[in-house]
């Protein structure tokens, strides 16, 4: 029997890295700007994860996963000040893909660049996680007034940024879907 | 061009459609030996821990001492009795697949005398006389040409800057170290990950058979004998984690074929065990569809007369206090 919910535990637990890990290594992509670093977060957070897997996956375990991967983005972005690093890749990790859409990715990255560590943790959770400005406020310890004005200004920024591009016929445009 | 919401939502979940996921299989065995490290270090303190390393945990044969043998009652006699050569103390041996321990390309072992590891990760560990050596890797987070200038950029005191310099240095594979046994225990007992996390127990006067043949074959549950060679069926479930062979809960990784893995064992001309297979299940209860069946569990006793005691490795240097904590982290 107590195998059983061990191996009802791993399949659960493969499932979730199967279907969701994705999502989560854009979300890092997005807090940071790396793809390469944002694998290895996500890598690094789900590893942990498992240690409390039994406990969690029972009660929003995107949720649990995704605040862990935004707290390790953060310290990613602590340690890294620290040492003076800025890494520089962006490699492309998904064979084949239609140029627009790196051209979109690169756009997207670039603005998200502009932005301050806050903007980007409210932008990205705002448009990518769909996390109510309540909801956002209470993730980041800040105001809920304070998150409305940083979207607000973020999303300035990064107009700016976009009209300064010359943009592709597909930039930033295209079906919303959630992936 | 304006930046409405609805076209940050549909940009970021362009990109989200576009990434690929991670494979579940090398992040739950991740997961597993995560756990796996955290339990032996929290079981029972460090005097268990140092007890584990040096191989004094002794595993049980299923169901007692009364074994359940098929087919041939003599065989599983034969195989408790092969492991004498190697109590012996004076053997040769290669390890591979073993689930917590770094593949040993070939262990020279004269208990008397001391011993000579050598790791498929390039370290090596010399036990000549009384002194212990350690030869790292020169592989892992400290090897790369950048690491000392991030010290540098980092404002550290020059001092500082020195000390690390040598420690690292130490670690470039090309220098042999005299080395405290106890302080590697401790260094490996450290919450990072470190190469010293997948060594091997190292003989002792009391257990000087570090193969882990001896486990095996404790687990024993069914044996045939034709000729030399020996197979059969042991019980995984069996084994002690803590001597790191296996996974940890290996019926909750394997399923029901846990208890009942093949293995295949052979002895020379004076009935000594010169080789045993473990073949792990191809089915995994949590295999992901993509994922390759495990490699066996191989242990190769290649000779067990003519070892000479190793010799003390020319020009080794005392380990700094710093290269035992950057031991304790290489493999970040």
């Amino acid at each position: 029997m107590k195998f059983r919910r061990a191996r009802d535990r791993d399949e659960s637990f493969t499932a979730f890295v199967a279907t969701r890990s994705h999502r989560l290594i854009a979300h890092a992509e997005l807090l940071c700007g790396h793809r390469e670093q944002a694998r290895d977060i996500v890598q690094t957070v789900l590893v942990r994860a498992y240690q409390r897997w039994s406990r969690i996956e029972h009660d929003d375990p995107y949720g649990y996963v995704q605040r862990s991967v935004t707290n390790a983005v953060t310290d990613w972005w602590r340690t890294a000040h620290q040492r003076h690093e800025r890494p520089v890749d962006v490699v492309p990790d998904v064979p084949g893909r239609p140029d627009d859409t790196i051209d979109d990715r690169r756009a997207l990255l670039g603005a998200l660049d502009l932005l301050t560590h806050r903007e980007r943790a409210v932008v990205v959770l705002r448009y990518f996680d769909d996390h109510t400005e309540r909801d956002v406020a209470s993730m980041l310890g800040i105001s809920v007034g304070t998150v409305k004005s940083t979207c607000h200004t973020a999303l300035r920024k990064m107009r700016i940024a976009l009209d300064d591009e010359a943009p592709s016929p597909h930039s930033l445009h295209g079906p919303q879907e959630q992936s | 061009m304006t930046l409405a919401p609805d076209d940050l939502r549909t940009a970021m979940n362009d990109l989200a459609r576009t990434t690929g996921p991670l494979d579940p299989g090398p992040i739950l065995r991740s997961g597993k030996r995560r756990r796996t490290r955290r339990h032996l270090a929290a079981a029972a303190g460090a005097a268990a821990a140092i007890a584990a390393v040096t191989g004094g945990i002794a595993a049980l044969r299923p169901g007692g001492d009364t074994p359940v043998v098929v087919s041939d009652g003599k065989a599983i006699q034969d195989l408790d009795n092969s492991l004498h050569g190697l109590d012996a103390g004076t053997y040769e041996f290669s390890l591979s697949g073993a689930y917590l321990i770094t593949d040993i390309v070939r262990a020279r072992v004269e208990a008397a005398g001391g011993y000579d590891i050598e790791y498929s990760s390039a370290m090596s560990l010399r036990r000549a006389g009384t002194t212990t050596y350690l030869k790292p890797s020169g592989a892992g987070t400290y090897s790369g040409p950048g690491v000392l200038e991030q010290l540098k950029s980092a404002g550290l005191p020059q001092a500082e800057i020195d000390r690390y310099a040598t420690g690292i240095a130490q670690l470039d594979g090309t220098h042999w170290l005299r080395v405290d046994p106890q302080r590697l225990i401790k260094a490996a007992q450290v919450d990072e990950q470190s190469s010293l996390d997948y060594l091997a127990p190292t003989p002792a006067a009391e257990k000087p058979d570090i193969t882990g043949a001896d486990a095996l074959i404790a687990a024993v549950t069914t044996a045939e004998r034709t000729g030399d060679t020996i197979t059969g069926t042991l019980d995984a479930t069996k084994v002690d984690s803590k001597l790191r062979l296996l996974i940890d809960e290996p019926a909750s990784y394997y399923g029901a074929p846990a208890t009942s893995m093949r293995y295949r064992a052979t002895l020379d001309g004076q009935g000594r065990l010169t080789g045993f297979t473990l073949d792990l299940p191809g089915t995994l209860a949590s295999q992901a569809p993509d994922q390759q069946p495990e490699a066996p569990l191989v242990i190769t006793i290649t000779r067990y007369d003519g070892i000479e005691p190793p010799e003390a490795p020319q020009d080794a240097e005392p380990i700094t206090d710093v290269t035992y904590d950057l031991l304790a982290r290489d493999n970040d």
